[in-house]
């Protein structure tokens, strides 16, 4: 049977479809080759891949599930297709976009110069609970507070890509992208047969690259600092520190001595000039931050502060991943690079603003009203689909916290062919390309495209439904009887394994 | 290597061959049940004893009988030493280490961990417990490989190593101890060559015990399975490859020793090198045994002390309470 039979686009932007019949042209070839397949075969598959992905154990970890607490991330058959041309687009924004906020990182924990020039409120960005005062007057190497970014990016019904969120903390889910073109790779091999795809498998290796950078030592001792095996993403972080082939560490496993850090291995002390930190702020250094914190290393911060060691991401990068400070994004690319904002922000209602939240209370039913700290999905409202009650308890909070909320219009996300109680329906989907900056820039091709799995849904996150797909930016396309001609590298990686 | 990466590697090693000696264990002694035709609960008790947890079983089911012992050791999670318990820890362990491992050596442990975890708590199929202790025994063999051609030849191997070794010299001596009891014992009835034959068939050693030494004797193949310096699975083959893998990760020439660890580990494997089986006999086998597994479990603290634990006495990891080392 045709997966596409009973396919309805519903009014929504598709990533793959112009219109009912008619792909997009760069996901001709996906389309054809799964409609060769049939419905029946597509679900046996995807049994295939998930299996798959459960003997690897990538697997996260669901807090307050005791019992299951390793789970599989769902995953998706169907591709999402990113045409080349508008990649290279989205590529340079993201580039341009990080790194106006690093300068902005470097000059508001420095000079202040956007605050003294009033861009920005003043009061705004102090009351941020991601500053840290801690951070002021510290020069991170390379003038980079934040060399691992990953950038939530919508689509809305009108086809226009927009940067929803900025990930500048820990942001998580590379590996699954990493994971899930392997396991297309092996189980849909004929997919890859009309198309070049962006290969994606040099992640650790540029990673690897931007830490090393972040030291002038020639051979910097790199680990990677996790909270444990315990931790939602520790799936993430053992796969990243076994392919990038560096320690991964607990706090327990690093001591600092004379603002040097310092590894405990089986022959002594060994020296550490870059940490890869999963650990959010507040948990790092019990000594600088939460004093009841296990996970962390005490004296980290002051040797990081003091140019003993490296840290990426740097503390206090939350103040401009804050949703508040979002909005003036746009404000601060052309502050710092007197450019225009090469991908729009979404329209954003600060709270803190007395005029601006008026604005939202009134229009409630209509908007998505964040906590400007949360992530994952956490503490937000959906206004068209809550309930009165639950929009009224929400006002109430939005008027004794202003500083904490924002609010957007509900957008209506592109969707993407997902293959969801056994037929082929859309989804809704975002997509998170990293952004790596330490001695160059580098993005992702593509990245992780996360799907709300459940009909109607908007959230796309794992805690709350979600899942993933492949990505694909799709570099050529080729007839399917002319394979030959792709390029090398295209060909090396759809034959790997 | 990071000392808390060495643990790890060092206990999946010693997890694993847990799993494999007690799922050997279960499958000898199922065969070997069904030749007596009825529920022999004597050598039941002698397989449960050979685990050294004949306490807590006898707490949690009284009386020794097959049906209880196959629970207790197959599929107990609340049994430490359990099949599902050991393949757990390894694997947990291993979760902790990933980056030492090839990623296929990671994933043969995970479907191991998968298979093994299906096995319902009361093993009634007899089919389907043949076939997971089968994949306990088959995946070791696939991780050996694994490890034998992918590893680096660093200290993650030489830390795996240790702790296979010394697990399996453990496991060795357990075995041989529990019929210790049997030589000679005149009140048992009937011909002990059938019980010392799944001892061999235990340590997998049967084949090759023939080859050395011919019809079965119990103090011949109590021999073979302490002494004998050719066949891996004896206890003297084993600490000497303990010995030549502690030796490697400090460096210490042959002779010497560089911290408690070496010290003990050396005189005890230089100590089997210069035993022979009328020595044993003369202090009496089950003494000789007793000591010896004291002096074992001092190697396993000196080498915990030396190597993983952290200088200053804390709490142990407190984010990662799952799968820390424990026996």
């Amino acid at each position: 049977m045709n997966p596409f039979a009973t396919y309805r686009l519903e009014g929504f932007h598709d990533e793959m479809l112009l219109a009912l019949g008619r792909p997009r042209p760069a996901a001709e070839g996906l389309m054809r080759a799964a409609q060769a397949m049939g419905l029946d075969e597509l679900k046996r598959r995807q049994a295939l891949a998930e299996e798959s992905l459960l003997r690897k154990g990538i697997t996260f970890n669901v807090y307050g599930h005791a019992d299951a607490q390793e789970k599989i991330f769902p995953f998706d058959v169907l591709p999402r297709v990113i045409d080349r041309t508008e990649w290279t687009r989205l590529e340079a924004g993201l580039k341009q976009r990080l790194l106006a906020l690093n300068l902005f990182l470097q000059d508001v924990y420095n000079e202040c110069r956007i605050l003294k020039d009033k861009v920005l409120p003043q009061d705004l960005v102090l009351s941020s609970r991601g500053y840290l005062p801690q951070c002021q007057g510290v020069t991170p190497p390379l003038r980079t507070w934040c060399p691992i970014a990953g950038t939530d990016l919508v689509r809305d019904r009108n086809g226009t890509m927009y940067v929803l969120e900025d990930n500048l903390r820990c942001p998580s889910g590379v590996s699954y992208a990493l994971e899930n073109r392997q396991v297309m790779k092996r189980v849909f091999p004929e997919f890859f047969a009309a198309v070049a795809v962006a290969p994606v498998d040099d992640y650790p290796s540029r990673l690897l690259a931007t830490l090393q950078s972040l030291s002038p030592a020639r051979r910097p001792g790199v680990v990677l600092l996790t909270p444990g095996v315990n931790n939602s993403a520790y799936y993430e972080h053992s796969f990243l520190a076994q392919q990038m082939g560096v320690d991964l560490v607990e706090g327990g496993d690093l001591t600092v001595e004379q603002g040097r850090v310092t590894l405990r291995s089986t022959s002594g002390p060994q020296p550490v000039d870059v940490v890869y930190r999963r650990i959010d702020d507040d948990f790092l250094d019990p000594l600088a931050f939460r004093p009841d914190s296990l996970l962390g290393v005490p004296g980290l911060f002051r040797a990081w502060a003091s140019g003993g060691v490296a840290l990426a991401n740097a503390p206090g990068t939350g103040v401009a991943d804050d949703k508040a400070i979002y909005a003036y994004v746009p404000a601060i690319i052309r502050y710092y690079l007197s450019e225009e904002p090469l991908i729009p922000n979404v329209e954003t209602y600060v709270c803190w603003d007395a005029g601006q939240r008026d604005h939202v209370l009134k229009h409630l039913h209509e908007m998505v009203v964040k906590a400007v700290n949360e992530s994952g999905g956490y503490g937000m409202l959906v206004g068209p689909h809550a309930g009165e009650a639950e929009r009224e308890a929400f006002a109430a909070r939005i008027q004794a916290h202003p500083r904490n909320y924002i609010a957007q219009p509900t957008l209506a996300l592109s969707r993407v062919p997902t293959l969801a109680d056994g037929v082929v329906e859309g989804r809704h989907v975002d997509l998170r390309p990293y952004i790596l900056s330490g001695a160059r820039q580098w993005v992702t091709p593509g990245g992780l495209t996360r799907v709300a799995l459940r009909k109607g849904s908007l959230v796309v996150n794992s805690s709350q439904g979600g899942g993933s797909k492949d990505t694909w930016v799709v570099l050529d396309r080729l007839g399917g009887a002319a394979s030959w001609r792709r390029p090398a590298a295209a060909v090396a990686a759809a034959a790997g394994g | 290597m990071l000392s808390r990466a060495a643990s790890s590697l060092y206990w999946t090693a010693r997890y694993l061959e847990r799993a494999e000696s007690v799922a050997r264990l279960l499958d000898v002694n199922l065969r070997f049940s069904l030749d007596l035709g009825s529920d022999d609960g004597d050598s039941w008790a002698a397989v449960v004893a050979t685990t050294g947890d004949q306490t807590p079983f006898l707490a949690r089911h009284g009386a020794v009988n097959r049906d209880a012992a196959v629970a207790f050791l197959a599929a107990d999670p609340g049994n430490p030493n359990s099949v599902v318990s050991c393949v757990q820890a390894a694997r947990e362990n291993a979760r902790a280490a990933r980056e030492y491992l090839p990623s296929e050596a990671w994933e043969a442990l995970n479907t191991l961990h998968l298979t093994v975890r299906r096995l319902p708590a009361e093993p009634g199929d007899p089919e389907r417990l043949d076939r997971t202790l089968e994949a306990v025994r088959s995946s070791g063999r696939e991780l050996d490989g694994l490890l034998a051609t992918a590893l680096l030849r660093d200290e993650g191997w030489l830390f795996l190593r240790l702790g296979q070794s010394l697990e399996r010299a453990d496991q060795t001596s357990r075995l041989v101890d529990v019929q210790t009891a049997a030589l000679g014992a005149p009140e048992r009835d009937g011909d002990e060559a059938p019980r010392w034959e799944a001892v061999a068939r235990s340590a997998n050693a049967l084949a090759m015990y023939r080859r050395r030494h011919g019809g079965t004797d119990g103090r011949k193949v109590a021999e073979f399975l302490l002494l004998d310096g050719a066949f891996p699975r004896s206890v003297a083959f084993c600490l000497r490859s303990a010995e030549e893998s502690l030796r490697a990760i400090t460096g210490t020439p042959p002779g010497f020793f560089g911290n408690a660890a070496e010290k003990g580990l050396g005189r005890l494997a230089s100590e089997l090198r210069y035993t022979e089986m009328a020595d044993v006999l003369r202090e009496g086998m089950h003494q000789w045994l007793d000591r010896f597994q004291a002096r074992l479990n001092e190697v396993g603290d000196a080498v915990r002390v030396q190597y993983f634990e952290p200088p200053s006495p804390e709490a142990p990891g407190a984010g990662s309470a799952a799968g820390q080392p424990q026996q």
